[in-house]
């Protein structure tokens, strides 16, 4: 399920809203190629029509503005939206019964939490989902105006401080579907990207079951010292590991962190290297980031910090 | 002969929204990249080939030659230097997202004369390097990125290569 190496955030191509794999994506793409269709025969009448005239096949009339002025223009609009009301309709209403997930944007990150009234897990910068399963995604931002965009999936929704906008979605096919933020929200907002990984209802059953838990053991002594080093730095003060450091809530979640396909929302692939060059200075690697650079940690230390994070899976 | 001309026009303007519709991966721009960059791969391989090298090598270049490995691909070490996030510590020449300033800048890095401050800066120094180098160096803070010896080899071919390529 969760094979890093499959992941599609180094690949903008695939988030084509063309290639649809959820409910309301499908509704949006038939839109777009009957409105496109539509548009293409009107262009040509309007160019055949506009030659006939500059050719002199045709004496202009002075009922045609009343024609193709008020009457095409009404009868082509009331059409269309006989189509697109529905579907609008179609892709926002929610399903009482669906599973809340609780996206908040950040800057420059996504803050995910599953089920905010009843099972509250939190994580960040991925989000796994059943397949044909309803979703309602609870989006809210606390800086600045994001928009939460999986062209995949569905539509695109603004994440606006002081509103929770809903955004209802069904997939209808496995696999990961790239996102990104699609609202200018500072520095980095190009490097705000993210993942939806859609499994099979029983995987993501076993998966709750699973994440539920506290993070993974440090097994070695190395990631031992990682833990303490995690601790006497300070980093609780921002991040949560559940079952060694909670209540942090200004940074990620990290309690699986190293599960996870990147580092930095989308930006670097999840390795203890790329940890550990994060920690060092997280502004080199993503401008603007709230995080302060710990490159005041000794080497030793900074190896078995990253190594522990990158073993929380 | 006007309404051609517009006619033209409008055509060409569609065919153009047409265009920037298409995903990148199926335009025009991108069935072009392929041969033009081949192409221009042969034009530049002839020039060095035939000409430049009888204009200016009169004596082998033993230096480069020097900096070859067996079967060593710098371009797949390119790759491997994007795939493993190098960039997130270190400036890589030629890798244009690796501006790290954790660890030291690799431009012309072959020109350095040791590894991590404690091995030759030499093909298989910065091998054993690159494959562990808490190992030499227990105080450093670049981690084991766990590393095969043919990955090794490969990074080192293209970041040894640095200066001979440029």
């Amino acid at each position: 399920m969760t094979d890093r190496a499959q992941s599609t955030l180094g690949q903008f191509g695939t988030q084509s809203a063309l290639t649809p794999e959820g409910v309301g994506a499908s509704a949006i793409n038939g839109l777009t190629i009957g409105m496109t269709v539509a548009f293409g025969v009107i262009f040509v009448l309007l160019v055949l029509f506009v030659w006939a005239v500059l050719a002199g096949r045709l004496v202009p009339r002075h009922w045609w503005i009343w024609a193709g002025g008020i009457a095409l223009p009404l009868v082509s609009i009331g059409i269309l939206m006989g189509f697109s009301t529905p579907i609008l309709q179609r892709i926002t209403a929610e399903d009482p019964d669906a599973l809340v997930i609780e996206v908040t944007g950040k800057q420059f990150w996504w803050d995910v939490v599953y089920d905010p009234e009843g099972w509250a897990l939190r994580d960040a910068n991925e989000i796994i989902i059943p397949k044909g399963r309803p979703v309602t995604f609870r989006l809210k931002s606390d800086n600045v105006i994001h928009s939460f965009w999986v062209p995949k999936l569905t539509g695109k929704m603004d994440m606006i401080p002081g509103r929770v906008n809903s955004l209802p979605a069904m997939a209808t096919k496995t696999g990961r579907f790239r996102g990104q933020c699609a609202e200018f929200c500072g520095l980095s907002h190009p490097k705000m990207a993210f993942e939806v990984l859609v499994v099979e209802p029983e995987e993501f059953d076993a998966w709750m079951q699973r994440a539920s838990g506290e993070a993974r053991d440090a097994a070695r002594s190395t990631l031992t010292r990682g833990r303490d080093v995690f601790i006497e730095a300070g980093c609780p003060a921002c991040h949560e590991i559940r079952g060694v450091a909670e209540g942090g809530t200004l940074g990620p979640d990290l309690t699986r962190v190293g599960g996870r396909a990147s580092l930095g929302a989308g930006m670097w692939p999840m390795n203890q290297g790329t940890l550990a060059g994060w920690i060092a200075d997280p502004t080199a690697m993503k401008p603007g980031a709230k995080m302060p650079s710990y490159n005041h940690l000794p080497g030793p230390d900074l190896r078995a910090l990253s190594a522990y994070l990158a073993s929380l899976e | 002969m006007r309404s051609l001309g517009i006619i033209l026009l409008t055509l060409l303007i569609a065919a153009a929204m047409a265009w920037s519709a298409l995903p990148p991966q199926h335009s025009l721009a991108a069935a072009l990249a392929e041969p033009l960059t081949r192409a221009q791969q042969q034009v530049s391989d002839w020039w060095r080939i035939n000409i430049r090298q009888g204009l200016t090598e009169k004596t082998p270049d033993y230096e480069a030659a020097a900096l070859r490995f067996y079967d060593a691909d710098p371009a797949r070490g390119a790759d491997l230097i994007r795939a493993h996030g190098c960039g997130a510590c270190h400036r890589v020449p030629g890798i244009r997202s690796a501006q790290g300033v954790v660890g030291p800048d690799l431009e012309d890095f072959a020109r350095q004369s040791y590894v991590g401050g404690v091995l030759p800066n030499q093909p298989g120094g910065l091998i054993r390097w690159l494959m562990n180098p808490p190992a030499h160096s227990p105080a450093t803070a670049m981690p084991d990125l766990g590393l095969s010896a043919d990955e090794a080899r490969d990074i080192a071919a293209y970041l040894l290569g640095s200066e001979v390529r440029s």
